[in-house]
């Protein structure tokens, strides 16, 4: 009878298999892992920048467009830097287009859902100009990945009648704040 | 036999690496999931403080559109008449000077409760798709519940004591009340809403 290869190296060759097997997964195991530690980091500290953009959005309940304005250029953008993001906040009427009725087949009851265009929170109301440290968006270019948040908030219309405010009155509309990291058009 | 042994090494240590990797998934799958919760409850205590602020602002008139139509909101659609009478807040605050919020004040506080209903139907409807309930209650400056002719829910709660769920957002203002008409007495109550997840 042929023996295979014995002595000190030859013992040992099947056990190589298990062990290169288990080093191997072992390492791309703490790579898979590390990748996805690092995507939930990035991901909470957009969440949280996000939270803090529209805490500082949000701090009366109303906007006007002036105060839209300064509340941009003196704390907005200021807050963005500080968490190294790139925003935008626009202003919205409120739920126009975020609930629609369906319709409904002849004999039955239509139901109400909530779409939103998926770019539909950097879009702002005609008469309030958008906020954001991202020039393109204004061109209509839009970063792949972003995290959004909607508040509601009293803004000004004009109505027929005269109220506390003049000609001017609060009708409920919606704040979007949207985050990115990444300047547009680049990985992100 | 010697090859034997080793072969069992190596199979042990790849039984040992594929227990510390289990772990490690394991560890990696709840990561950060702590933060996210935190930052959830974050998001909707801003947006319940962000509506109890607008409900000073917000005129009663405003709260009147087509969406509001449904089963037992169709009434929303006659605040319009309202318009330019007072904020939602002003009109719960003179509903509220007899004592209960029932839609009889003097002025928009003939639409006190009706006004907050439908601004919370509006507002919260993003939360309500989600599995979010919501309540309102208003206590006065001794504590006692001031009585609603109908919930300010998307439920039958009434008050925030008797929900029944793990965690619970509340978000509470001063709210002065003039009792009694224009020399009556102040009474600074506090409004509250209360918002949990249903069936956690």
């Amino acid at each position: 009878m042929r023996l295979g290869f014995i002595g000190p190296l030859g013992d040992d060759i099947p056990s190589i298999f298990p062990v290169v097997a288990g080093v191997l997964l072992f390492f791309a195991s703490i790579y898979t892992a590390s990748i996805r530690v690092d995507e939930r980091n990035n991901y909470i500290s957009l969440k949280r920048a996000g939270i803090d953009i529209a805490y500082s959005a949000m701090i009366t309940g109303k906007l006007t467009q002036e105060e839209f304005d300064d509340l941009c250029s003196a704390s907005l953008k200021e807050v963005a830097k500080r968490n190294a993001v790139y925003f935008a906040v626009t202003i919205q009427d409120c739920c126009l287009d975020l609930c629609r009725q369906t319709t409904a087949a002849p004999g039955k009851k239509g139901f109400t859902i909530c779409v939103r265009d998926s770019y539909a929170p950097f879009k702002s109301r005609s008469d309030f100009k958008i906020c954001t440290n991202e020039e393109l968006i204004k061109r209509g270019l839009y970063p792949k990945n972003f995290v959004s948040f909607a508040y509601p908030i009293a803004i000004p219309s004009l109505g027929s009648y005269i109220g506390p405010y003049g000609p001017i009155y609060f009708s409920p509309g919606i704040v979007n704040v949207v985050v990115w990291r990444g300047k547009i058009g680049e990985k992100q | 036999m010697k090859g034997q042994a080793a072969l069992f090494d190596g199979i042990f240590l790849l039984i040992i690496v594929m227990s510390a990797v289990a772990m490690l998934f394991q560890f990696v799958y709840a990561y950060g999931q702590s933060q996210d919760q935190a930052l959830r409850s974050a998001y909707v205590l801003d947006y319940t403080q962000s509506i109890m602020k607008s409900i000073y602002y917000i005129d009663v008139g405003a709260i009147n559109s087509d969406l509001y139509k449904g089963k037992a909101i169709d009434k929303c659609s006659d605040l319009k008449k309202w318009a330019g009478s007072g904020s939602v807040a002003e009109c719960i605050k003179l509903d509220a000077e007899d004592g209960r919020l029932n839609n009889k004040g003097a002025s928009c506080g003939k639409v006190g409760l009706t006004a907050i209903q439908c601004l919370l139907h509006e507002t919260m409807k993003p939360f309500l798709y989600s599995g979010y309930s919501y309540t309102v209650e208003l206590r006065t400056q001794s504590g006692s519940i001031v009585a609603f002719d109908e919930p300010v829910s998307n439920t039958n709660t009434l008050i925030c004591d008797t929900i029944n769920a793990s965690e619970i957002i509340a978000v509470s203002t001063p709210f002065r009340i003039l009792k009694g008409g224009a020399t009556g007495t102040i009474d600074i109550s506090k409004l509250t809403i209360c918002v949990w997840a249903a069936g956690r």
